[in-house]
């Protein structure tokens, strides 16, 4: 199953991915994906590099779904943190921020 | 209320100095995330799902109206212009920056307020009966007390470091309205065998994982020995709490492995040994505290409104918020107001800066310049003369902020749950907003009457799912929300946890089983009796039936 | 190992052996063991510094058992927790990252207020009776312009030994003669840096001689001495600031905390007139780095008061003073004035105004001003 590496920014809290350019994005469509266990790792070191760089806090790798090449989080939880805004469920009823 | 002089000023800016330092230390690497995480979360800061949250004592439910307006010039300028009342009484901001933690803490400096110990394995904010020195059932004013046990808690040298978070409740009415049975401490203020007022002490109550309702541990303690004998307490559970396993770390589980009596015998040996007069506040100290309590001025007037009641007459929806949101109050011609926070389609507890704004402008006008805050999640306009209620229901009215379900079904307490939380398992603010939608109508409510209904995205129970009549816990099924019912809790005196009914529901059933439920309890209730007294007569049978009879 | 002082942050360059190292599940027959064996430090050992447990056993080691050694915390332990550790009884804490000293001096400095009282707890207190009663004394001082009834009153305000620190200077003089008129007990004592005016040393032998009262000379740690002078040379205060700080640090402000430990009150003879710092010191004033009183007798006084008191009560004064000298400090560092200077102006008179205390005076109470 392939994975992002997800992670808080330290100066505000602000969820982030890391991305394929090496950088940290907030959107999870720009998210670098590995896809074997030694790219995760190799991801993960990548990210512990940005922790000691005081970057981001809370890393963890994440896996996730490809639909029609869409990354698609697999959990609420993660869908709630990669939409950046509380509540999804838009039937439901929708938080104006 | 209590006034900060030059020295609890000093104190609250030498802290903001020094959280001030540890932001830069932590941004500049001198500290590591593993050692700033415990000192941000005693400032209330911890990190959630999407942001920085950052928890703002209000200290026993007492707020100013210049506080307020400031806690919405923070919500306006470091955060998204909303913040939410939580249940402990404490006001969250969802989206702060890190980097402007320490110019908030300095705005909140200006008007006497901080977030010190709003987290963390210490002491944390006490919490008290938001109708203090309004209601007429009061034996006396907990607050002065919830005051002495703030300063005395504020960075205690000996338990800024305990196994576990530390909670205390004070309350000094007939009726519980602070749930003291669900605290670590719980101080109920009683009349001794001499005639003085004192407290009884309960320890060990909480809810979470394995929540339990306190126990006695003095049914009578002089006022005067409440920190000495408080801090008695805090010493043995600091030095016997478990460390080892964050589960059973709290001091609910230190009571109930020793068993009341043995706990009691190792507090009343560490107090009898203890120098009280070193601890306990000296008796000019206590009345420098008690003067700044003193009950408003406020001269007797009819307790009939002409107008009011023709208003009742004629405006249905004033007739039912007067119904419910105006409460007695202990001078004739006054009452306590509540604003609901629980708007149908709102999330419970959540309040926008321009709303906070004008909750203070009106706690000015009509209010004596009070405000409280209730642990229910609503503001407390404590001291309105009748008169003018009419005038303060058409300014609430104008923002949405008249609705009518004081302790009704739809005054849910909720937590923010998994759409902010980072221990959150499941949602509950969707899941209240549409039961909210369900029970819309008033009529419907007033059938029911008064009915507690609570919920938690997660086992730590920060909605009080335990003490709710109906409570609701979120938890997460290999990647599914299922909500677990529980019936039967109660936060009042005759305290009771409540016990699970049975497996737990997709999110978008809850509605329907809150449904059923609140119609097992009309089928089944006797005249005159609440859902409490009816669970309690009949038991769980008849709800089971009408949930899984089917399955 | 690096161990830092508490209770000012420095760091003490030859520590005791420990004698015990208490665990944190140490049980009452432990503590009381530790406590009575000896008054060797005892260590207290944090596994970690959120476990806690450690504040609670220095509490009971200092307020049941009575334990008056060195308390040491050892072990995992951050600078942010300097001050909770002073505050439950422990003197001082062994530093595991050296990078860290600078941090654990700033810690333990800047937090002073605080709400709850406990053994070791000298710094400023919410509900302090002290502060109270210092303001309380300054009022009832300011009511008599009476040197000798200001000693009676201060006298009978404060329990405990007052510890008087005399320069011999002029308004010290004024201060003995009030002293020994009054009968008060006081204890009288003067810093003897080992630079002292020949002439210093004769006024307080006259002094003792007309009245009869023991003038205490409180020497500086000899081996302090001799690592200063080693280090920075006979007159190396001549050189840098931060030496001739050190200098007054090891002859005056050292021996001066020995001479004061216990003491409840402090009597000096500091006045409003001697300088822009000293402007705005009060008669009495709860000095909390210390845990006394400090009282400023002659604080109000100007120098036309002093001087006629003096010639009124005939009371000996040091002969300096017909030379010049008002402000006098050690040989080396104080030299006469002109007519119209400033009176302090003849005291280590190649440095900027700001930096002129040795320290004896400083007020902790106020952020980075002399009093």
């Amino acid at each position: 199953m392939p994975s992002v590496i997800t992670a808080n920014r330290l100066t505000d809290g602000i969820v982030v991915y890391l991305a394929s350019d090496g950088e940290w994005t907030e959107q999870i469509a720009e998210a670098r994906l590995a896809d074997t266990d030694e790219e995760i790792k190799a991801l993960e070191a990548e990210a512990e590099k940005a922790v000691q760089e005081r970057l981001v806090i809370s890393v963890y790798p994440m896996p996730i779904a490809l639909n029609d090449g869409a990354v698609d989080p697999l959990s609420v939880r993660e869908r709630i943190r990669a939409a950046h805004r509380t509540t999804l469920t838009k039937d439901w009823y929708d938080v104006p921020l | 209320m209590y006034r900060y002089d030059e020295f609890d000023h000093a104190f609250v800016r030498e802290r903001v100095a020094e959280f001030k330092d540890q932001v830069e230390r932590r941004l500049s690497g001198a500290l590591t995330e593993e050692e700033f995480r415990p000192l941000r979360l005693r400032n209330g800061l911890y990190l959630q799902l999407h942001a920085y949250m950052l928890r703002i004592a209000i200290p026993y439910g007492v707020l100013s109206p210049r506080q307020l307006r400031q806690l919405a010039m923070i919500g306006r300028r470091f955060d998204r212009g909303y913040g939410h009342f939580t249940t402990r009484q404490n006001l969250q901001f969802n989206w702060v920056k890190l980097v402007d933690i320490p110019d908030v803490l300095a705005a909140l400096a200006e008007v006497g307020m901080h977030c010190i110990q709003t987290s963390g394995n210490c002491v944390r904010n006490t919490t008290s009966d938001p109708f203090a020195a309004a209601a007429n059932d009061e034996l006396e004013d907990p607050r002065p007390w919830c005051e002495m046990l703030r300063q005395w808690s504020m960075l205690h040298p000996e338990f800024n470091w305990l196994p576990r978070k530390f909670k205390i409740a004070v309350s000094g009415a007939a009726e519980d309205r602070a749930a003291t049975a669900f605290h670590d401490i719980g101080l109920r203020i009683v009349r001794g065998p001499d005639g003085e007022n004192g407290f009884r002490v309960l320890v060990g109550g909480g809810m979470g994982r394995t929540p339990y309702v306190g126990q006695e541990i003095r049914p009578f303690l002089k006022k005067e020995h409440l920190l000495s004998y408080v801090e008695s307490i805090l010493r043995v559970y600091n030095l016997l709490g478990r460390r080892d396993n964050i589960y059973k770390a709290r001091i609910k589980i230190l009571v109930n492995q020793l068993g009341i009596d043995t706990f009691r015998e190792a507090v009343e040996a560490d107090w009898e040994a203890t120098h009280k007069s070193a601890v306990d506040l000296p008796e000019d100290e206590q009345r420098r505290i008690l003067s700044y309590f003193a009950p408003p001025d406020l001269p007797p007037q009819p307790a009939r409104d002409e107008k009011v009641g023709a208003r009742r007459e004629t405006d249905p929806a004033f007739a039912n918020w007067y119904k419910h949101n105006v409460l007695a109050h202990r001078v004739p011609g006054y009452s306590s107001v509540v604003i609901s926070l629980k708007e149908p389609g709102r999330t419970p507890g959540d309040a926008s800066s321009d709303a906070m704004d004008l909750v203070a402008d009106l706690a000015e006008r009509f209010s004596q310049d009070e405000l409280r805050v209730s642990y229910t999640q609503n503001l407390i306009l404590p001291h309105v003369a009748i008169a003018d209620i009419p005038a303060l229901y058409d300014a609430l009215a104008g923002a949405d902020l008249a609705t009518g379900n004081n302790e009704l079904l739809g005054d849910m307490i909720c937590c923010p749950g998994l759409d902010y939380c980072n221990l959150a398992n499941a949602r509950s603010i969707p899941i209240a907003k549409e039961i909210a939608k369900r029970f819309e109508d008033p009529a419907r409510q007033e059938v029911i009457g008064q009915l507690r209904l609570n919920m938690s995205g997660c086992i730590n129970a920060c909605g009080h799912h335990h003490s709710g009549n109906i409570g609701i816990l979120g938890v997460d099924k290999k990647g599914t929300e299922l909500y677990q019912i529980t019936l039967g809790g109660n936060p009042k005196d005759d305290a009771s946890v409540g016990s699970i009914i049975g497996p737990g529901f997709r999110a978008e059933a809850v509605p329907d089983v809150i449904d059923t439920i609140v119609n097992t309890y009309l089928e089944n209730r006797d005249e005159g009796e609440s859902f409490l007294d009816t669970w309690r007569r009949v038991g769980a049978p008849p709800f089971k039936e009408a949930l899984y009879g089917a399955r | 190992m690096v161990l830092v002082d508490l209770n000012t942050g420095a760091l003490i360059s030859d520590p005791q052996d420990v004698a015990t190292v208490l665990e944190p599940d140490a049980d009452t027959d432990a503590l009381a063991a530790a406590a009575g064996g000896n008054a060797g430090p005892i260590a207290i050992s944090f596994p970690s510094f959120v476990d806690g447990r450690g504040f609670s056993l220095a509490l009971l080691l200092r307020e049941r058992h009575g334990f008056k050694g060195e308390i040491r915390a050892v072990g995992q332990i951050i600078p942010d927790q300097g001050q909770h550790l002073l505050r439950s009884g422990f003197d001082t804490a062994v530093i595991s990252r050296p990078e860290d000293t600078d941090t654990w001096k700033a810690c333990i400095t800047r937090m002073r207020l605080n709400y709850q009282p406990s053994a070791r707890n000298t710094l400023p207190l919410r509900w302090d009776a002290s502060r109270k009663a210092a303001l309380a004394l300054d009022k009832t001082l300011s009511e008599t312009d009476d040197l000798i009834e200001r000693i009676k009153a201060l006298r009978g305000a404060i329990d405990g030994r007052i510890a008087f620190s005399t320069s011999l200077g002029l308004e010290d003089q004024a201060i003995l003669h009030a002293i020994a008129k009054s009968g008060a007990d006081i204890d009288v004592f003067t810093l003897d840096t080992g630079r002292l005016f020949p002439e210093v040393l004769e006024t307080a032998d006259l002094s003792e001689l007309r009245y009869r009262i023991r003038i205490r000379l409180v020497a500086p740690d000899a081996a302090e001495v001799e690592d200063l002078v080693a280090r920075d040379g006979v007159y190396g205060f001549r050189q840098t600031i931060e030496n001739r700080k050190r200098c007054c640090e090891i002859r005056k402000v050292r021996p001066l905390s020995r001479a004061l430990e216990g003491a409840q009150g402090w009597l000096s003879g500091v006045r409003r007139e001697h300088s822009q710092e000293r402007a705005d010191v009060p008669l009495a004033m709860w000095e909390s780095e210390r845990g006394l009183t400090k009282i400023n007798p002659v604080a109000d006084w100007s120098e036309e008061r002093l001087m006629s008191y003096i010639a009124e009560n005939n009371i000996p004064v040091n002969p300096l003073h017909a030379r010049g000298f008002v402000s006098i400090g050690c040989a080396p560092c104080t030299r006469a004035i002109e007519p119209g200077e400033d009176p302090r102006a003849g005291r280590w008179w190649w440095e900027n105004e700001e930096q002129k205390e040795c320290g004896l005076h400083l007020n902790p109470n106020r952020e980075g001003k002399a009093a």
